[in-house]
């Protein structure tokens, strides 16, 4: 290996690729800066070592994003101890900043929720449009800069509109998705997170530290799923795609569902629940039923399947 | 520069690829394969050249001869790679610099063992990372914690991280870099054992 040429010191070349890093981070990246960044990055492999450096260990503390709210979604296996971890962090970082800003107190937001069983449609002031869908509740903030919804539990479709200068992030279980002009809809679980792209492109920055994902982008038909173990990828057919949108329109969509999963379905609309005993829950079904009506379900299961139903008033069973 | 490549020598480096690997597939290794030694590294130079002072310059000319070699053929085990890079500059700095410390590069023959011990190292990394990561946050200088913890854990953008702190834009983003690369050093290049004491 041949003797190398005397470099600029490292101090001084790891501040360049951190101030990059940090500025292509923020609002106000153009295309100018993106060129003068592509051109300082092919000049020295000095500079793509230190800036690569930087970026992973940046791309790594997005796991820290998920301390904030430690309530949600978590697995029982990793959540004892992050839990414990993430209050002493909150107590840590609260008692450095002091008193101006109350441990993790986000920017002031508007709240919007729904019960089980209903739906809402927020006309956002910026022109996009957040349907939520059952027993779901999200936080709105909207500043200059920045479009901000955390999606704190439940299910919402999102229409954005398009603003370059403002980013439109939702913030779900720590995991940040941005849009990139889009529809697009995110469903919000205890133990599972899945992000459906219908139309555009969404950035997804993970901040699951089973994970570590560099941050990815979804194109139209990429269906994401997180749960506390993987994160994994898959394109959806269309048709696919519209049956997990049926709940804009009022109806759940089942297409060689099982009976325990509908059930499922149905159950996170309705106080009244189903439940399905374990003979019967693998049998599989189509159709489309009005998402409020258990008993039309019930009805056709039990003609169709002949399958044993007891009322026993907040609850229905259905076994075989 | 491949011209005088014979095919012999192409297959003594054994992974050799005809064609340069692309950016994002060495960015790719660099990070999933080399990043992790850092604290072996760091641990080397340590054990090896006096001059405390001299060694950041060290690893990012390791890293560079690294990437280079890298761009046009991914190594195909990274660790004696980067200990074999590591070793050739620091002899070649003691020739260059006509010193001859003592000790300077003294442990060569440990060297040689750790070249081929697959070293624990790479299973550690994954483990612990929360709790790393927290700890190296604490220890930021507290300004930096803040704009940090504010803009990157927080998502507030770059104005209202300025307005809440009463500082400048420009200071934030300064915060930011100082805080990304200490944390980089911390979380890469710090042994283990001292990053997460309970």
């Amino acid at each position: 290996m041949s003797a190398a040429l005397p470099t600029p010191s490292a101090k001084d070349v790891n501040a360049t690729a951190a101030t990059w890093l940090v500025r292509m981070n923020a609002e106000g990246w153009s295309e100018d800066d993106q060129n003068t960044f592509d051109a300082w990055l092919v000049q020295s492999p000095a500079h793509r070592a230190a800036y690569w450096r930087l970026k992973a260990a940046y791309a790594e503390t997005s796991r820290l994003q998920a301390l904030r709210r430690p309530q949600q979604g978590r697995s029982p296996r990793k959540s004892a101890v992050p839990f414990l971890a993430a209050t002493a962090a909150t107590l840590v970082i609260a008692g450095i900043i002091g008193a101006a800003t109350i441990s993790f107190a986000p920017p002031p937001s508007e709240n919007y929720a729904t019960q089980i069983g209903g739906s809402k449609t927020l006309a956002l002031r910026d022109g996009s449009r957040i349907e939520l869908n059952t027993a779901t509740s999200v936080r709105v903030s909207m500043t200059k800069t920045q479009r901000t919804v955390w999606l704190d539990k439940g299910e919402a479709f999102f229409e954005v509109a398009h603003d370059a200068q403002r980013p439109f992030i939702v913030m779900v279980a720590g995991h940040r998705v941005t849009d990139i002009g889009t529809k697009f809809l995110i469903r919000h679980d205890p133990a599972r997170l899945e992000v459906a792209v219908v139309e555009g492109k969404v950035g997804f920055d993970s901040s699951d530290p089973a994970s570590r994902a560099q941050p990815l982008q979804l194109a139209a038909g990429d269906v994401l799923v997180a749960t506390p173990h993987a994160i994994t990828v898959k394109a959806k057919r269309e048709e696919d795609l519209a049956t997990e949108l049926g709940w804009r329109r009022g109806m759940l969509i089942f297409h060689h569902t099982t009976l325990g999963e509908a059930a499922s379905e149905f159950n996170r609309y309705n106080g009244h629940q189903l439940v399905v005993g374990d003979n019967a829950s693998s049998l599989t079904i189509n159709g489309v039923f009005p998402k409020n009506d258990v008993p039309a379900f019930v009805r056709l299961t039990q003609a169709v399947l002949k399958l044993h139903v007891e009322d026993q008033g907040h609850q229905t069973v259905i076994s075989r | 520069m491949a011209d005088t490549t014979s095919d012999t020598s192409r297959e003594e480096r054994g992974n050799a690829l005809n064609a340069p690997i692309n950016a994002s597939e060495v960015e790719a290794w660099f990070v999933r394969e080399v990043l992790p030694l850092e604290a072996m590294l760091m641990r080397f130079l340590h054990q090896n050249w006096r001059n405390k002072a001299d060694i950041e310059d060290f690893r990012q000319e390791i890293y560079a001869q690294v990437l280079t070699a890298a761009e046009s053929g991914l190594p195909e085990r990274a660790k004696p790679f980067v200990l074999t890079t590591a070793r050739n500059l620091l002899i070649d700095r003691v020739r260059r610099e006509h010193v001859v410390p003592i000790d300077a590069v003294s442990d060569l023959d440990a060297l040689g063992i750790a070249i081929d011990e697959p070293g624990p190292e790479r299973s550690i990394i994954a483990r612990d990372v929360l709790r790393r990561l927290q700890d190296s946050l604490d220890r930021l200088p507290p300004r930096c914690r803040e704009a940090f913890t504010l803009k990157r854990l927080e998502g507030l953008s770059r104005a209202e991280v300025a307005q809440r702190m009463g500082i400048s834009e420009r200071m934030v983003t300064e915060h930011m870099a100082q805080a990304v690369c200490a944390l980089a050093d911390m979380l890469y290049g710090e042994p283990l054992d001292t990053r997460s004491k309970p």
